[in-house]
């Protein structure tokens, strides 16, 4: 019985060591940027562990100062935004043509979700000069549409199984009522439709926001680039001030991190629903 | 009414057929045309067809073979790292309990850092000289190391970054996984006296063979296209150490300028993505599978509401 007990306690208290020691692990490079962030050079190297001296918003005003990471973390906001605008219609316009089984609805479908499987590293070569052909290189509407496009195939294969559980009732009443397919679709089964779009929404969010190769392909006018670029730009700086770049880092991860604490809920069915079908 | 739905067909799929081809699956057939010319990217100079002379020569290159060696790195640190930790983080929270939630957010942060952002944050922690890393190995007595500037370690070093990321999101995925096991196997294990290790071995992890091949494919696929990472961490360095397939593809394209020789390096990258997702879905699809499938027809009315 005593031994059990002992056991049992072990147990316990060896959970609560490995799960304490991975939130350290998990959490400590960015509490590290943090107390780094308001140190200058000569104190990160001396002590990197000690409390800065005094908190002082140098660095920030540093990182601030040169636009170029508001600039790029703005620019990340409105290619996100209007990806995500151009996903949710594309998804809502396969997915209903799935529902009313137009000719070929399986094989468009698989079209559609293929490219949950192709890398998109691939596809860089050719699209570079694609974007200089079509002559939207640095231009907004070339770089939603390959934020889009590339990001399409989720956003599909989470939409079509969502409106599969709608009741097909609801369209045939419509039908009725005299509706066309688009009233359908967009009054009638869009408004059913919120929580896998608010889903959709955040995933594609996490992946624009962050992204860094299709800009540094598609886009080398320096205001128009997004914020892993600008960020970016502070280590490639001569003289790397440690201090700024990582009050840098920590301006940048900032809206993630707000992002991620109002919507936990969204993330993580997203994920989960993305991982049904790797 | 059927020239009606082909002509709704149309309208509804006009603009998603135009943006995914022309923006994802072109740029795709594009990169196998261009893999057999030889084309230096300006717009006005000929492609010269040369048949597969791009994927000997590919094949002959130590540096290729080596960044294919380097995404065998990825891939063993991801089962031997990634796998464990995330399954044994994810037994431990997959309650839903207040501290659980707390400790799932916390574990799932490095997941959504951005690749730069955190690729920074790891570089300065790793730097020789006053880096976070050492310093803290020195409490331990270890004399400080160049981590990232070690040829043979480096892209070890870079893989463990990597799989501090995506600890967090297998994590999650193995959770679902585990909260998916039917609860009334679990109950009965208990009702039988099984304890908390014998229901881990016997009942969790038999049931989770799905989730298990989603990692496996995701985690192997996903080794041969790294790119992210090593660009901001090392970009390929010191040399050529710790450069990957698609680290060298941009290279040869965007800084010599040989489009024809790496489209072949993605070419490659397709094939071999596609033929691991597939190899392995193949031969993780058991019986087991084919008796889903029938099962299906059989309760196919009932299957409309079935899905979540």
């Amino acid at each position: 019985m005593n031994q059990d007990r002992i056991k049992k306690v072990t147990g316990k208290g060896l959970k609560v060591f490995f799960a304490l020691i991975w939130v350290g692990i998990s959490l400590f490079p960015l509490l590290f940027s943090v107390l780094s962030s308001f140190k200058n050079n000569t104190s990160i190297y001396a002590a990197p562990f000690s409390l800065p001296e005094r908190f002082s918003g140098e660095n920030y005003v540093y990182a601030l100062d040169n636009t170029i990471l508001l600039r790029g973390m703005w620019n990340s906001l409105v290619y996100s935004v209007l990806s995500i605008a151009l996903i949710i219609l594309m998804a809502l316009l396969i997915s209903y043509a799935y529902r009313i089984r137009v000719k070929g609805y399986r094989a468009i479908f698989l079209f559609f979700i293929a490219g949950m499987a192709l890398p998109i590293h691939a596809m860089l070569v050719p699209l570079a000069s694609i974007i200089n052909q079509l002559n939207l290189r640095n231009t907004l509407i070339g770089v939603v549409c390959v934020y889009a496009a590339t990001n399409l195939s989720l956003a599909v294969f989470l939409a079509t199984g969502y409106m599969k559980g709608i009741s097909t009732e609801l369209d045939e009443a419509a039908v009725m009522d005299g509706g066309g397919h688009f009233r359908i679709l967009f009054q009638i089964l869009l408004p059913l439709m919120k929580p896998v779009i608010s889903t959709i929404s955040i995933m594609t969010f996490l992946k624009v926001y962050n992204d860094l190769i299709f800009s540094m392909l598609l886009i080398n006018d320096k205001g128009k680039a997004t914020m892993s670029v600008a960020l970016m730009a502070f280590k490639s700086e001569y003289d790397i001030n440690y201090g700024g770049t990582f009050a840098a880092i920590c301006v940048s991860v900032l809206p993630i991190i707000v992002v991620y604490i109002i919507f936990q809920k969204q993330i993580e069915a997203g994920l989960a629903a993305g991982s049904v079908k790797g | 009414m059927k020239k009606r739905k082909a002509g709704i067909g149309i309208a509804l799929l006009a603009l998603p057929v135009l943006v995914y081809s022309v923006f994802f699956i072109y740029p795709i057939v594009y990169t196998v045309y261009l893999s057999m010319m030889k084309w230096n990217g300006m717009a006005n100079v000929k492609k010269v067809f040369i048949g597969f002379q791009n994927y000997v020569t590919l094949f002959s290159q130590s540096v290729f073979r080596h960044s294919l060696g380097n995404a065998v790195v990825f891939m063993v640190v991801s089962l031997v790292v990634i796998f464990p930790i995330s399954f044994l983080l994810a037994l431990l929270v997959s309650r839903r309990t207040k501290i659980n939630s707390f400790l799932r957010t916390a574990y799932y942060i490095p997941t959504l850092l951005p690749m730069a952002a955190t690729g920074m944050m790891w570089m300065f922690m790793l730097a020789y000289n006053g880096g976070a890393v050492n310093e803290i190995l020195g409490l331990f007595g270890i004399s400080p190391h160049d981590w990232l500037g070690d040829t043979k370690m480096a892209i070890w070093i870079v893989a463990l970054v990597n799989s501090w990321m995506y600890i967090g999101s297998n994590m999650l995925i193995f959770v679902t996984g585990i909260t998916n096991v039917p609860s009334d196997i679990v109950e009965a294990a208990i009702v039988d006296g099984a304890g908390p290790l014998q229901r881990i071995v016997h009942i969790t992890i038999p049931n989770m063979k799905e989730t298990f091949k989603v990692f496996l494919t995701s985690a192997i696929a996903g080794s041969v296209k790294v790119f992210d990472i090593i660009y901001v961490m090392t970009d390929g360095g010191p040399g050529t150490a710790t450069d990957v397939p698609a680290t060298l593809m941009y290279d040869q394209a965007f800084l010599s300028s040989r489009f024809g020789y790496a489209s072949s390096i993605g070419v490659f990258i397709i094939f071999l993505s596609l033929l691991i997702t597939f190899t392995l879905n193949f031969f993780l699809d058991e019986k087991e599978e084919t008796g889903k499938r029938k099962g299906r027809r059989h309760r196919g009315r009932t299957e409309a509401g079935g899905r979540v």
